[in-house]
Order: C-alpha cells, then sequence, then structure tokens
C-alpha cells in the first residue's frame, strides 16, 4: 500500500511503525518535500492481515526462519526460533509486540463515566476507535478502573498538542 | 482502517487536523490521478514488494529439484483424496520413485496419521525444516504443530477471521512449499481439501506455476459426480491439467470370498470420457485398506489386488507426466 501527497504530487515515504492499542498497527508514511504526515492505523483485522503476508515493514536484516510466521501464529504451535537463528525471533518483528498483546489476556474493560461517554461521542467517528484505545491506555497506564473527563482533556492536551 | 493527518507540511495550504475529511477536500483540487501516477517515482521503503519476492524466490529454489508437482483435489468431501493421495505416494515409491506429500488439507490434515506419523515433527534447522519421513516418502503437514485433539485455530481476532483467514492459509502453504528441505523429489503430491471452487487450486499455481496437473477423485454417487465435474471445469479454467480421474470406492470388497460389489452403480470411467480426461482407474472400499491406514500401517502384501490397482494408475500418471513432459519439451 502507499500514499500519495497530491499536493506534491509524489509518493510519500514510509517512515515506522507503532502500535498504538492492542490489535492496532500505526503506520505513518510522510511527503519528503512538504513534511506532511499521515498514520495509517489499523484495525484487528486488517493488523492479521498485513501479518499474514509474512513480512516486516521496513525491511530484515536476515531470512526469515522456517516456519516462521506458522509457528508465530498457529495456536499452540512452538513460538521458539530455531536455536541457529535465535537472534531472528519475534523480537525483531515489527508486529511482535502486537502478536504478543493478541496471545496475553485480554485487559479487564474500564468503565466511563457518563460525561466522559458523552464527550466520547463527539469525536469524528472515523478516528473515535482509535481515540477510545488510546485515552484507555493511558488510564491501564495510571492504574485508572474508569476514564473521567479529567483523563479526556489530558488526553486532548497530549494528543492535539 | 483510519488516516490521521499527523504533521501539515509547510506551505501546504492544508487546514484542519485529526480526521481523512482533510484530504477529501484536497482530492478535489488536484489533477487526474493518472496523470501524478506516471510522474511520481515508487520507492519500495516498505520493503513489502522486496519481501514478497524473495518469498516467491524461496519457493521458486525449494521447487527447483521437485521434478513433477500434481495436486489430488475433488470437488467432493469424503470421497477419499488423502487415501488416494498415501496409496498413489505408496505406489509411486514402490516403482522407485523419490515422492513427497504436501497436506493442503490444513483443517482437516490425516496424510501423516494414515503414514504412520502421528508424533512426527519438523527438525528445524538454519536452512529449512527438515520433514518427517514415512516409507521413503517426505511428508508436510500442520498436523506435526497441533498436539492430538488440537484444532486448527490462529491467533487473532476470531469475529473477523473471514477478512483474514484465507490469507493466513496462503501463508502457511507456502511456508510448507518454501520452509521444508524436500531436497531433489520425482514427485509431490498436494492433498488439497474439498471444494470446487475453493481458494487453495488458485493458490497453489500461484505457488507452483509449473504445476504438471491434477488427479481428480470421485466415487460413482451421482452426487460426487455432478460437485467432482464442476472441479474439473474449475481446474481447467484456471490452466490446470487433468491428469486423471480415480474412481473411488467403486465397490466393496468382501473380506472373505474377495467379491466386489457395487456400491452406487455410478461409472467413473463413463464420467472420465464424457469430460475427456484420462481415467486412472477404480478402487473398492477395502476393509483391510482403510483399517490399515486408520492404524498408520499401510498395506505391502505382495499380489494385494487393491493395491495391484494403485500400482497400476501409478503407471498411468507416470505416462501422463512423461507425454506432458514430452509435450513441453522437456524430456
Amino acid at each position: 500500500m502507499k500514499f500519495l501527497c497530491l499536493k506534491c504530487e509524489a509518493y510519500m515515504t514510509f517512515q515506522k511503525v507503532e502500535e498504538p492499542a492492542q490489535g492496532s498497527l500505526g503506520v505513518f508514511f510522510a511527503c519528503a518535500r512538504c513534511g506532511a504526515t499521515f498514520c495509517m492505523v489499523t484495525n484487528p483485522g486488517e493488523t492479521q492481515l498485513v501479518s499474514s503476508l509474512g513480512v516486516q515493514l521496513g525491511g530484515r536484516t536476515s531470512a526469515p526462519a522456517p516456519f516462521e510466521m506458522t509457528r508465530r501464529m498457529l495456536d499452540g504451535a512452538p513460538t521458539s526460533a530455531p536455536e541457529s537463528s535465535a537472534g531472528e525471533g519475534l523480537g525483531r518483528c515489527p508486529f511482535g509486540s502486537v502478536v504478543k498483546s493478541m496471545q496475553a489476556p485480554a485487559a479487564p474493560p474500564l468503565d466511563w463515566s457518563p460525561g466522559a461517554h458523552a464527550r466520547l461521542g463527539n469525536i469524528p467517528e472515523m478516528v473515535r476507535p482509535f481515540a477510545r484505545l488510546q485515552i484507555e491506555k493511558m488510564a491501564r497506564e495510571r492504574g485508572m478502573r474508569e476514564v473521567d473527563e479529567t483523563l479526556l482533556d489530558e488526553a486532548r492536551d497530549t494528543f492535539m498538542g | 482502517m483510519t488516516f490521521l493527518h499527523v504533521a501539515t507540511g509547510e506551505s501546504s495550504g492544508w487546514t484542519g487536523r485529526g480526521d481523512s475529511g482533510t484530504a477529501v477536500r484536497m482530492s478535489a483540487q488536484v489533477p487526474g490521478l493518472g496523470s501524478i501516477l506516471a510522474g511520481a517515482r515508487l520507492a519500495d521503503d516498505a520493503q513489502v514488494k522486496a519481501q514478497l519476492a524473495a518469498q516467491k524466490d524461496r519457493v521458486h529454489e525449494r521447487m527447483r529439484t521437485v521434478a513433477a508437482k500434481i495436486a489430488v483435489m475433488s470437488g467432493k468431501g469424503g470421497v477419499g483424496k488423502s487415501v488416494t493421495t498415501v496409496s498413489l505416494a505408496l505406489a509411486l515409491m514402490r516403482r522407485g520413485l523419490r515422492v513427497g506429500v504436501l497436506d493442503v488439507d490444513l483443517n482437516g490434515p490425516c496424510v501423516a496419521h494414515m503414514l504412520g506419523l502421528q508424533h512426527g515433527a519438523f527438525a528445524l534447522g538454519p536452512n529449512g525444516a527438515q520433514p518427517p519421513v514415512a516409507y521413503g516418502i517426505k511428508v508436510a503437514s500442520l498436523a506435526f504443530f497441533l498436539s492430538d485433539d488440537a484444532p486448527v485455530r490462529f491467533r487473532g481476532p476470531r469475529e473477523l477471521s473471514p477478512v483474514w483467514l484465507g490469507a493466513m492459509e496462503a501463508g502457511v502453504v507456502r511456508e510448507m512449499i518454501a520452509d521444508v528441505e524436500w531436497g531433489a523429489l520425482d514427485v509431490l503430491l498436494c492433498d488439497l481439501p474439498p471444494g470446487a471452487a475453493a481458494d487453495k487450486p488458485p493458490l497453489l499455481l500461484s505457488l507452483l506455476p509449473d504445476l504438471a496437473g491434477a488427479v481428480v477423485v470421485t466415487t460413482p454417487s451421482g452426487v460426487a459426480s455432478e460437485v467432482v465435474r464442476k472441479a474439473v471445469f474449475y481446474a481447467h479454467s484456471l490452466g490446470i491439467r487433468t491428469l486423471g480421474l480415480v474412481d473411488n470406492m467403486r465397490g466393496v470388497r468382501c473380506s472373505h470370498c474377495g467379491n466386489e460389489e457395487s456400491l452406487w452403480g455410478g461409472d467413473g470411467a463413463a464420467l472420465a470420457s464424457e469430460l475427456g480426461v484420462p481415467f486412472l482407474g477404480s478402487v473398492p472400499f477395502d476393509r483391510a485398506l482403510a483399517q490399515a491406514l486408520d492404524r498408520g500401517q499401510p498395506l505391502f502384501a505382495v499380489g494385494n489386488p487393491t493395491l495391484a490397482r494403485y500400482d497400476d494408475m501409478a503407471a498411468k500418471l507416470v505416462a501422463a507426466l512423461a507425454s506432458g513432459l514430452q509435450a513441453r519439451g522437456e524430456a
């Protein structure tokens, strides 16, 4: 998948991959000419689809280990890499942490205060799932059980600058 | 999928941030996409294209030493594809050929069991995975990754599995071809899952463009013939040559007197003739053979009439392969 900067009429370049939330990937692209930056945020199904290609975004430093994808994705399969290629295990895969989080037990759901829930509804629908994931991630990092409006204010300041 | 406008370029004239609406408004102000794409230079900076090409190269390199790749398929389930695959593999091995079996039936892998490899496993090494070997036949199967009662389950969001499952299975089949140290083989039999218009035949063809063809398995049942007919047409539409039709469970052989009694009354030979494809032969349901494969201990009794049928089919298959090679100027 490529992105086009319509202003500069040039392909945007791949920048980096981040894991904004469980099962989600943020793939950053930037225009080398004007500096505009976009982030494509995938949902869990799309993340899985990319994982199934058996590629590493940004390139590899060594050849894939035998059955790398099968062992990583098949439930019950041994996931350890062969000894001869121990350095090429899950750790170097940009999806590795995502996959690990998929395997981890699901985090308990967070409550949202009525006020915070109402404000979540004001966020544009396209980015609402991403915003929700980011906010809940912040809440969990702080050990909170409920998302309140104070946290939303902080999240707004953090993400919107 | 969501797009976030993270940063606006200098003097870009773009306004707003945070949602895809910005991009939509801009797109109305630019010239046609075709002219832009014609002038834009594409760099594979994420290196996805290069890695996909490398995957294809690994498949090609691994299959370079395999002379004939054959799909064993049928539109219908339960007609005995795996029994046919295993029995043909053993018959080809008895002819002195070097044989491998790839179990593409990912969700119902049973080739390994029939060949006595219930507890087989790949030995992973730096140059690939060493396949378990039974009776001289190399086998690759997803069963080698699964414990006894474990179903095939891929990690990921179940509710979205229709989106990614096909791609995941394609990746597994690719790795079973490219990552296994098959070595030099005369024949690689690929046991396909049921399905007249499933994704596996085109997948196999994309991975093995020099696929020699398909052995199509049917039973003399009218229902099976109807579906198998579709499978043959489907294979033909993909450019897969039908090497021959196997009429399985033609009858049942009495274990006391050896007499064969018809089960359905249909005729595989007539179906093959109607479809214009070679007829490899018919095989009765042989209780001794079925029980032997259930135990993972294939029969080798000299003079066994059912094994003789498979030997005859293997001879016809080799002849069909030879004629195919001659037609392509490779013999």
